[in-house]
């Protein structure tokens, strides 16, 4: 035991409950004995602590509720159970430092893009192939298959950066001027495929 | 039970071992159920304060870090519910109030045949319950100052100061059954 007798004005005899019932340490416990040896009347408190553990540990413990008491426990975390959906433990200080590392991620990366000068939006394919290449204009015909039209572009390295608008048109982007010249000449003889090409200026 | 062991069971309780709880219920429920009905005379009463603090272990077990012992932070959800009661049903007591001026006599009355007469024992009875809950727990359940600071939430040197005065309050009332008066 680590109290000590010098933050109150009990001095030693806040000591005697815990040497009477046994929790002193070594140090405290040599202190109350020589203190004893020389002081009648801390003897005397002494024994009026004695007569208190005495008569509280000779009491009988009331009747317990016992297994009764269990088999009520029992019943009512059943049924619990049954209407409270299982708890996550989260106490783990893994999740904590997890949730942490997560937040400030989040944090991190919504000031980056808070603070990063504005680029505007790009698709996704942006920035790969045709990059800000001549775009042109196309109108698909109504009947024509997404396989057709995946192999058209495909093969003349055109990229659909927009579309279609609320009239059918999709901007399409190739990769230099040369493309684009000779992706209007091939686009405009599909004409199961293609109803109308232009080159945007 | 060695708090090791009981630590051992609070881990498996967090993860809702049913067994786990059964066998911490089965070591703590007569202590727990002795420093509840040394507050709370009322015995259906005192086994709803016990079915509410194992409720709570079941509940919270995960929310034990191990900082404390298992027996303080059971003792100490038991005062809590103890306390919460006495609040609800406007029970009031002072609890560190110095005792009223105590004969220095007093302290001179012979112990061994108050003992017998059974003065100590009904004096004990007269003490507030907040005096015999500490009393309860240094002499019956062997807490050291430290553990029954941090049960009853008070710094440890009012731990002594309370057990000072039930001390003197004890003898005062020794002092005056012996003399005849009952008190």
């Amino acid at each position: 035991m680590t109290t000590s007798d010098e933050d109150d004005d009990l001095g030693l005899e806040g000591l005697l409950p815990f040497y009477v019932n046994g929790t002193l340490d070594a140090d405290d416990r040599a202190r109350v004995d020589a203190a004893l040896a020389e002081d009648a009347d801390l003897a005397a408190q002494l024994a009026v602590y004695r007569s208190m553990s005495s008569d509280v540990t000779a009491r009988e413990t009331a009747n317990t509720p016992g297994e009764f008491g269990l088999a009520r426990l029992m019943r009512d975390i059943d049924a619990e159970e049954k209407t409270t959906p299982p708890q996550i433990q989260m106490q783990s200080p893994l999740w904590r430092y997890a949730a942490a590392v997560a937040l400030a991620l989040l944090v991190l990366q919504t000031a980056v893009v808070m603070l990063a000068p504005d680029q505007g939006f790009e698709l996704a394919g942006g920035g790969t192939g045709a990059g800000d290449g001549p775009a042109l204009t196309v109108a698909f015909r109504s009947d024509a298959a997404e396989a057709q039209i995946r192999d058209a572009l495909l093969g003349l390295d055109l990229e659909i950066v927009s579309g279609p608008s609320a009239i059918g048109l999709y901007t399409l982007r190739a990769l230099d001027d040369q493309a684009a010249a000779e992706a209007v000449s091939q686009l405009d003889q599909m004409d199961d495929l293609i109803e109308s090409v232009e080159l945007e200026e | 039970m060695k708090d090791d062991m009981a630590k051992q069971l609070m881990t498996r309780i967090a993860k809702g071992d049913k067994t786990a709880f059964a066998e911490l219920y089965r070591a703590y429920e007569a202590p727990l159920y002795r420093f509840i009905t040394s507050k709370l005379r009322d015995p259906f009463e005192a086994n709803d304060v016990l079915h509410d603090v194992f409720m709570e272990v079941w509940r919270a077990a995960a929310k034990f870090e191990g900082r404390s012992a298992v027996k303080t932070w059971l003792f100490g959800i038991a005062y809590r519910k103890v306390m919460d009661r006495f609040r609800k049903s406007a029970r009031t007591e002072l609890t560190d109030e110095p005792p009223e001026e105590v004969d220095e006599q007093d302290g001179f009355c012979d112990l061994a045949q108050a003992q017998e007469a059974g003065h100590v024992r009904f004096c004990i009875e007269t003490l507030k319950a907040a005096h015999r809950m500490v009393i309860e727990l240094v002499f019956y359940q062997e807490m050291t100052c430290r553990e029954v600071a941090e049960t009853v939430d008070i710094p440890e040197g009012t731990v002594k100061t309370r057990l000072f005065h039930a001390k003197k309050l004890l003898m005062h009332c020794i002092s005056g059954r012996m003399q005849g008066q009952f008190v």
